[in-house]
């Protein structure tokens, strides 16, 4: 029953020069020292800083941890998870947003005097951060973050060194003087089995991480980084579930999970890639490990959501709804009917996925399903709303099976093959729509369309059809049917066929029956009525 | 392009002594009320620009509050109204409450006559061991409805025909800080729960759900509230009834296919216990005019809660209502009339009461009545 953090970056209780990690001021503070209960937990002291100033650019800058001495983001992100606060609550000393109330700024380089740096405007009296004093406010940093206001220098993400917080006083209400403290800070990996990045394991879901956020009293909250109203719960960071090492049992009972999005106009407290925010499986390979999933999933980023897991481990999508984000890629351990709305591509990455009967929506990739596992069958899934896209992307040979699928068929093609040799071989099964294709890579692709049933309802005993196909001149059935009604399978091409139909039987006598009848996907039904001739 | 949120029953913007509905300190067993009752906070209330009503509690195991009146008497026997109020404490660097359980932060409803009342009850929504007073994170919202029955304390005899009186109070424990709480009670409002009321949050005009952001305020000059409405991307947080339309106003609303959520009825077992609502009190309405011109359309995610709200989207006029591909979650009882069509998902829900609404495509699950859907005669 866990859910964990990684150590604290730092704590940020002491003052600038009893903090081993201090780099130096920016700007020229008026007085850096500590603010008694100005952290979180509310027992702890934060690190401050001063402007007596009006209109006045000051701030501090840290290290991140002496070691590593710099981060190295180029591959795989991070994420720094900090809060800061203001003193008093009846006070409003920040410029503006536009004006760059609050300040975060990030530099690479071992030099302490590195001119390498980058400035984001993160908030103001006009935004979240500073439109009243709301005790410590959370923000999040992505050390790879674009859309930076100002920069200096080039920077290096190979070697992220130090970051600051910076604040553009405006005396606007109360007591003159800007007071700012920072509460401590957390430094996240982003990826799969990184050592730092947050992870559910046990029997686990998500008001634990509630809890170790807000803590249970004033004595050991640490933060708002995770937040709940109701069943909603705001998740201001990249989680695993499960660490391949601890058993684990993961439910997220039903709520609703909301990820954040970067740089919103209104309030840009969130710089992040979309490597921020990634979502990660890693079960181990035992039945015992298991996650369920059927809350729904709001996220503001193309974040990725890695459930290539193909082990013994069982996850359970049925029901869970997933919007916003990147690419989610699905191993055989995954199952489940889930909806996919406005994501990325859905991605098969083994033969034995099974999610069938899902609903896949407004796919923000050029595909909504992608067999990266290769061949594989589907059944009773949905493609809803994919204009100037492909449901469906194949790019491996082999034979793939569609039952009872849907294409609503609003996209360029419902399915895109790109192979450039060998055969793809699809067979359509039951009441799959029709699908348009596009062959965009030139190897061979062979469409096995679903039998159609023609019916023969009422026929005398005795009776011998003789079905013909007008539209190419083929004789279907010529026979005397054993029992009545007569059942005919008949191949299709995928494209309607016209029949003729006769019924006779000289014996007792009766008239000759003939009719004709348009043999459509959905089949013909045919009462036969014959009159006696004697 | 419009909401409107009604007008706050009170600001708060006077010192006790000077308010002219003070009803008298906090009166019951090992109660007294607040000190330092000369004074209005500066910039203590929302927008930060106005004063705040300022109340002290300095006496470690001493419930220290204040009652103030309503303009006028609440009647909520037939039709319960809904409580909205902010309240903030004094400083970001101290913690000075008691538990949840030692009352460390109560809202109180009194009935009847007296200064103070003698019948009223109290809910304890706070303390040091809750998200309303773990921390200063001001300011913080309080939702009551009158006719909740998860209080802490029923003194007397409460009526719920005649309150009269509602009123904030604080346990002081000397944790972290100065050993006082300074705490400020902010503007409060009494939202009606009932179609077509004046005092109900309604969409008007041109609008959609960021029209509220608008409306509560966008700068420290303006911002009434940032507690019970508010807004993180493309979700939305709302705590409180509404309203699309009011007959009389051309409406086109459309939520754009955000997702619009409530929070949970609370009980003091619960993290955080703000929150004390009857299934009356997050209710919704269509009152749009019989007119083609009028319009509301739907391809949003609603969770309504625990609480499962009645919506009352019965309207069988000329306007045009049209779920496109919306879900509701945990809304109670729905009921739709004519004017609606299309398609939506109805998951834990009530039962949905179609009269003669054409809901073609939809689907209907996890019902929290006895059946899914009633279809009128």
């Amino acid at each position: 029953m866990t859910f964990s953090l990684p150590t604290v970056n730092n704590t940020h209780e002491n003052n600038g020069a009893g903090d081993p990690l201090f780099a130096d001021n920016i700007g020229s503070p008026n007085a850096v020292n500590t603010k008694e209960a100005g952290n979180l937990p509310i027992t702890k002291d934060g690190s401050q800083f001063t402007i007596t100033a009006d209109n006045q650019l000051a701030g501090v800058s840290y290290y991140f941890q002496a070691t590593p001495a710099s981060y190295d983001v180029s591959s795989s992100t991070k994420v720094l998870l900090w809060h800061n606060q203001f003193n008093a609550p009846n006070r409003i000393q920040v410029a503006d947003l536009a004006n760059g109330g609050v300040r975060f700024r990030l530099y690479s380089g071992t030099t302490l005097f590195s001119l390498a740096y980058k400035d984001w405007y993160i908030g103001g009296n006009d935004s979240p951060f500073a439109e009243c004093v709301k005790g410590q406010v959370p923000f999040v940093m992505d050390l790879n973050a674009g859309n930076e206001t100002s920069s200096a220098g080039t920077f290096d993400n190979t070697t992220v060194t130090r970051y600051g917080i910076i604040v553009n006083s405006d005396f606007v209400v109360g007591t003159q003087g800007n007071i700012n403290f920072q509460g401590s800070n957390f430094v996240l990996g982003t990826d799969k089995g990184d050592a730092d990045i947050p992870v559910f394991t046990g029997t686990s879901d998500f008001v634990q991480a509630v809890t170790l956020v807000q803590g249970t009293d004033y004595t050991n909250k640490i933060g708002n980084w995770i937040r709940q109203t109701g069943s909603v719960v705001y998740i201001d960071m990249p989680f695993q579930i499960g660490d391949n090492a601890a058993s684990t049992q993961f439910n997220d009972n039903g709520v609703t999970v909301v990820s954040p999005a970067s740089n919103a106009a209104a309030d840009p407290r969130f710089q992040l890639t979309d490597q921020a925010m990634r979502v990660h499986l890693n079960l181990l390979d035992s039945a015992a490990d298991t996650c369920t999933m059927t809350g729904t999933y709001l996220w503001g980023t193309r974040a990725a959501f890695n459930f290539d897991q193909s082990n013994l481990s069982e996850t359970n999508l049925a029901g869970a709804t997933f919007r916003g984000m990147g690419d989610l890629t699905i191993g055989s351990s995954v199952s489940g009917a889930a909806t996919f709305d406005n994501t990325g591509s859905v991605k098969l990455s083994n033969s034995s996925v099974n999610i069938n009967g899902s609903t896949i929506s407004n796919t923000f990739a050029s595909n909504a399903l992608h067999f990266t596992g290769g061949p594989m069958n589907i059944a009773n899934m949905r493609f809803e709303s994919y204009a100037g896209k492909h449901a469906i992307l194949i790019d491996t040979v082999g034979s793939y099976t569609l039952t009872d699928i849907f294409f609503d068929q609003s996209g360029t093609a419902d399915i895109e093959t790109t192979h450039t040799t060998g055969t793809v071989t699809i067979n359509l099964v039951g009441t799959t729509t029709t699908p348009s294709f596009t062959n965009t890579g030139g190897g061979t692709v062979v469409l096995n369309f679903p039998n159609r049933t023609l019916t023969l309802n009422g026929i005398v005993a005795g009776s011998r059809i003789l079905v013909t196909d007008t539209t190419n001149t083929v004789v279907l059935f010529n026979e005397v049917p054993s029992t009545s009604p007569f059942v005919g399978s008949i191949a299709s091409a995928g494209t309607d066929v016209d029949l003729s139909i006769r019924v006779r039987n000289g014996a007792v006598p009766y008239k000759t029956f003939d009719t004709t009848a348009t043999l459509t996907s959905a089949g013909v039904s045919i009462n036969v009525s014959q009159v006696s001739d004697a | 392009m419009t909401f409107v949120i009604p007008t706050a029953v009170d600001l708060m913007t006077d010192s006790v002594n000077s308010h002219p509905n003070a009803r008298g300190g906090f009166a019951g067993v090992g109660e007294g009320q607040t000190s330092q009752r000369g004074f209005a906070k500066a910039a203590g209330n929302l927008p930060l620009t106005l004063t705040a009503t300022n109340m002290t509690s300095s006496n470690d195991g001493q419930l220290r509050g204040f009652n103030f009146g309503f303009p006028t008497a609440i009647d909520t026997s037939t039709n319960t109204k809904l409580i909205v109020w902010t309240y903030q404490f004094n400083a970001p660097n101290r913690v000075q409450t008691d538990t949840a359980a030692n009352r460390g932060l109560v809202f109180r409803l009194g009935s009847g006559t007296g200064s103070p009342t003698t019948s009223y009850r109290t809910w304890n929504i706070a303390g040091n061991d809750k998200v309303g007073a773990s921390s200063r994170e001001n300011p913080k919202m309080i939702i009551v409805d009158p006719n909740d029955l998860t209080y802490d304390e029923d003194i007397g005899t409460y009526d719920n025909t005649d309150l009269q009186t509602f009123g904030l109070g604080v346990n002081n424990l000397s944790i972290t800080g100065t050993g006082s709480s300074n705490f400020f009670p902010q503007r409060i409002f009494a939202f009606s729960t009932v179609k077509g009321a004046t005092d109900i949050p309604r969409f008007t005009g041109a609008s959609n759900w960021g029209d509220m952001i608008t409306a509560m305020g966008t700068t420290f000059d303006t911002k009434i509230t940032d507690e019970w409405i508010k807004r993180d991307g493309d979700v939305f947080s709302y705590a409180a009834p509404f309203e699309i339309g009011d007959n009389a106003t051309s409406t086109q609303f459309n939520d754009n296919g955000v997702t619009v959520f409530w929070p949970n009825a609370t009980s003091i077992t619960d993290a955080d216990p703000r929150v004390r609502v009857t299934s009356a009190a997050f209710r919704a309405y269509l009152n749009l005019r019989d007119d083609v011109a009028d319009t509301a359309t739907f391809s949003g995610l609603y969770n309504c809660g625990n609480s499962t709200p009645a919506w009352d989207f019965n309207i069988s006029n000329s306007s045009v209502v049209t779920f496109s591909g919306a879900t509701f979650n945990n809304v109670g009882d729905f009921t739709v009339g004519s004017s609606v069509s299309g398609n939506a998902t109805f998951d834990s829900c009530g039962v949905v009461y179609n009269n003669n609404a054409s809901l073609s495509g939809s689907t209907l699950k996890n019902p929290n009545a006895s059946h899914l859907m009633r279809l009128a005669a």
